[in-house]
């Protein structure tokens, strides 16, 4: 019993001083959490087609057409969203007029925007319509601009559902408004959409990705395995305490 | 002994959790879920969420007339460019077309996109009109939050405040987890209601973001 409580109180304090580690180095390793998230390249070279993802109308399509301005792309592809009950009542625009918006207002011609003409409702959607697009147009290379933090699980989305296509895209951050990877936390907007991304992320690497998958199989082997050899073990070190007391009672009877 | 002890514990436990799930998960949405309404003599309605179902607002309103307050914030990049209206002019639109006459639309206006900057205006707003009272509406999944943040900057005054959390025709706590939406709106509300009660109001929204200045980095 008083082991089994200093087990315990020691697996408390351990846990107790990983907690304030975690907590007084917080800056340091959420902005890696952060980081790692984002899978973007600088955009360097140029590319045929810039798509613009939903979902962040007010940094993403200034990005794209700073991109079509530098010469580092020659249209904006922009996906078609499914219409909000606001967009039904005439009350906002649908997200993609606004996008076209932005670039004609920034300066990009109308024959260099591309109504993707497939109508989205989410990033699985996006990630088809630009199947299709690379499908047809075989030889062009595509840049997608969206949030850095959004950038890993769209990747991942791409190699999955596009195979080698993927090897025609590349991905360019769009910042946030609100917060930066170096302070997202401390802001309720970044914490909310950093938390919602890393559980997506969590949920589409258990379906789609394959080394995630692995890794899960390999963890689950090791603790049952561990859960198995901590019985044998205890098995046999039972046996070999119990042995000596057991065997001299039976020699004491039987000379009797 | 004591192992046997812990994998009859995990398995009740899996056990409780498969066969009561739609219980537990009913009872999570209503740990976000507050109303309190005190039955007294309202004199307002304070919008405080965006992207709330106006039909609700309407119904609410055309069963016991007040004024309807509604929250303006400083225009973001696309209202500056006259791309889209501000989230007060929509809204007041919407509710004109659903018969909420204009006398009874009020905007009062909040430093930046924040809720708790919201609970300040609402606060000077009380100020201006000692012994009336308001009914937030809010998201029912964000109700607990608002709850919180409105008794942190009111103080004293919370009391003259009700939550009501308005439902979405999407989902309720029955059923929120079949829907997509209902899982976001799940999420979303159990993560602010954590964040504003352990870490309290965060740091100010900093909209710093130049596309010129980002245009001028590019090669």
């Amino acid at each position: 019993m008083t082991n089994f409580r200093l087990r315990w109180r020691s697996r408390l304090f351990v846990t107790a001083v990983l907690l304030l580690g975690c907590f007084l180095t917080r800056s340091l390793w959420l902005a890696a959490v952060a980081r790692a998230m984002d899978v973007s390249e600088q955009p360097r070279r140029s590319t045929d087609a810039v798509l613009v993802l939903g979902g962040g109308a007010e940094t993403r399509p200034y990005v794209a057409a700073a991109l079509v301005r530098a010469g580092l792309a020659r249209k904006v592809l922009v996906p078609t969203n499914r219409l909000s009950r606001e967009n039904r009542e005439k009350l906002t625009p649908p997200e993609h007029s606004l996008v076209i918006g932005v670039l004609q207002t920034r300066g990009v011609s109308a024959e260099a925007i591309e109504l993707l003409p497939t109508t989205v409702d989410s990033t699985r959607d996006e990630v088809e319509v630009l199947g299709t697009y690379l499908d047809t147009h075989a030889t062009e290379t595509v840049a997608v601009v969206t949030h850095d933090y959004h950038t890993r699980r769209t990747r991942m989305l791409l190699r999955t559902q596009l195979g080698d296509r993927a090897n025609r895209v590349y991905f360019v951050a769009a910042p946030s408004d609100e917060f930066t990877q170096e302070n997202w936390w401390r802001t309720e907007f970044g914490f909310l959409a950093y938390t919602s991304e890393i559980l997506k992320l969590i949920v589409y690497a258990v379906r789609l990705d394959r080394w995630t998958q692995a890794c899960l199989v390999l963890v689950m082997v090791g603790v049952i395995g561990r859960v198995v050899l901590k019985r044998r073990f205890r098995k046999a070190t039972e046996l070999t305490v119990s042995e000596p007391a057991g065997g001299g009672t039976n020699i004491a009877t039987s000379s009797k | 002994m004591k192992l046997r002890w812990r994998w009859w514990l995990t398995g009740a436990f899996f056990l409780t959790a498969f066969v009561a799930h739609r219980a537990l998960l009913r009872w999570s949405a209503g740990t976000l879920v507050t109303e309190n309404l005190s039955h007294q003599a309202t004199t307002a309605y304070a919008v405080f969420d965006g992207d709330l179902e106006h039909d609700r607002i309407a119904v609410l309103y055309h069963s016991a007339p007040h004024s309807l307050l509604l929250i303006s914030h400083p225009p973001r990049r696309l209202e500056v460019a006259g791309l889209r209206l501000n989230r007060a002019t929509t809204d007041r639109m919407a509710l004109e077309v659903r018969g909420i006459p204009t006398r009874a639309i009020q905007v009062i206006s909040s430093k930046s996109e924040s809720t708790w900057n919201d609970a300040r205006s609402l606060a000077a707003w009380l100020l201006a009109h000692p012994g009336d009272r308001v009914v937030v509406l809010c998201k029912r999944f964000n109700s607990r939050n608002q709850r919180l943040i409105l008794d942190r900057v009111l103080g004293d005054n919370a009391s003259r405040v009700d939550v009501v959390g308005l439902l979405d025709s999407r989902y309720d706590e029955s059923n929120w987890w079949q829907r997509k939406e209902g899982a976001i709106a799940f999420q979303s509300g159990l993560t602010l209601l954590m964040y504003n009660w352990i870490a309290g109001e965060g740091e100010t929204p900093d909209s710093s973001w130049d596309p010129d200045a980002y245009e001028r980095t590019l090669p």
